[in-house]
């Protein structure tokens, strides 16, 4: 396994990560930590842990920690981000039925203002057709009566019954 | 937790449990989101000259007692866990 990693790694990679986490293991430690969120104790934990890690153990230590914030930091600030985003979009949503609905109800206000008048108007004309025609009719029927009464005569009529 | 009271730091459990904190962290974390453990920080004051930021420690409560007490009697009855379990531990405070 140590050759593995040796002939993968390479002396001069290996330095630098010695250097990096050897040499700085706070300020690694708290770059690893931005992974976590704001809010999590994690964060205070481990910067506290760390000066309880004895200094050969420390390079170690913070790989390890870097395991964590991956799996674990990253992982929480992802579903967050995702809940952001829900909301997010939620909000757009709200916002597009919010105008929607205040089209509607604009336009439904118009034609509520318009409707009455619209309305009485063709009621209005309906009525006045209606009773054009039913005059016309009364009118055509009259005439017709009195063309057919002209041409009766009184013996049409037949004499009145007798008592 | 072989000492079922008072309270411990993250990596002193993971050496007095040769758990590493890759995975100790997650357990411990795990845990208290059951209830079965309190969290707190260290009193400053304590500290004293130190200079280092306070600890965050981690104690059972009655419910990770009672608990961790079934775990490790049920591990006593399987016999695949007897040579692992080390004298102290089976001493939990239920």
């Amino acid at each position: 396994m140590p050759t593995l990693i040796f002939n993968v790694v390479g002396w001069p990679t290996l330095g630098i990560a010695l250097l990096v986490f050897g040499f700085a293991p706070g300020a690694v430690m708290r770059l690893i930590i931005l992974a976590f969120k704001r809010d999590d104790p994690r964060r205070r934990e481990l910067l506290a842990e760390l000066h309880a890690v004895p200094r050969v153990e420390r390079p170690f230590w913070v790989a390890e920690q870097l395991e964590i914030a991956v799996f674990e930091g990253l992982r929480g600030r992802l579903a967050t981000w995702r809940i952001k985003r829900k909301i997010r979009v939620a909000k757009k949503a709200a916002i597009a039925v919010g105008d929607a609905a205040s089209s509607v109800r604009d336009l439904t206000t118009t034609i509520a203002d318009l409707t009455p008048s619209v309305f009485a108007k063709e009621v209005a004309v309906l009525n006045f057709n209606r009773q054009i025609r039913e005059f016309q009719a009364g009118v055509a029927l009259r005439n017709s009566l009195t063309d057919i009464i002209k041409e009766l005569g009184p013996e049409d009529f037949g004499s009145p019954p007798s008592a | 937790m072989a000492d079922g009271s008072g309270r411990h730091w993250g990596y002193e459990l993971s050496k007095r449990s040769g758990v590493r904190s890759g995975v100790m962290y997650p357990v411990l974390q795990r845990m208290l989101d059951e209830g079965w453990l309190a969290d707190g920080w260290e009193d400053p004051a304590r500290i004293g000259n130190a200079k280092r930021p306070p600890r965050r420690y981690y104690e059972l409560t009655g419910a990770g007692k009672a608990a961790l007490g079934a775990v490790i009697a049920d591990a006593r009855r399987d016999t695949r866990f007897v040579p692992l379990l080390a004298p102290q531990i089976v001493q939990v405070q239920v």
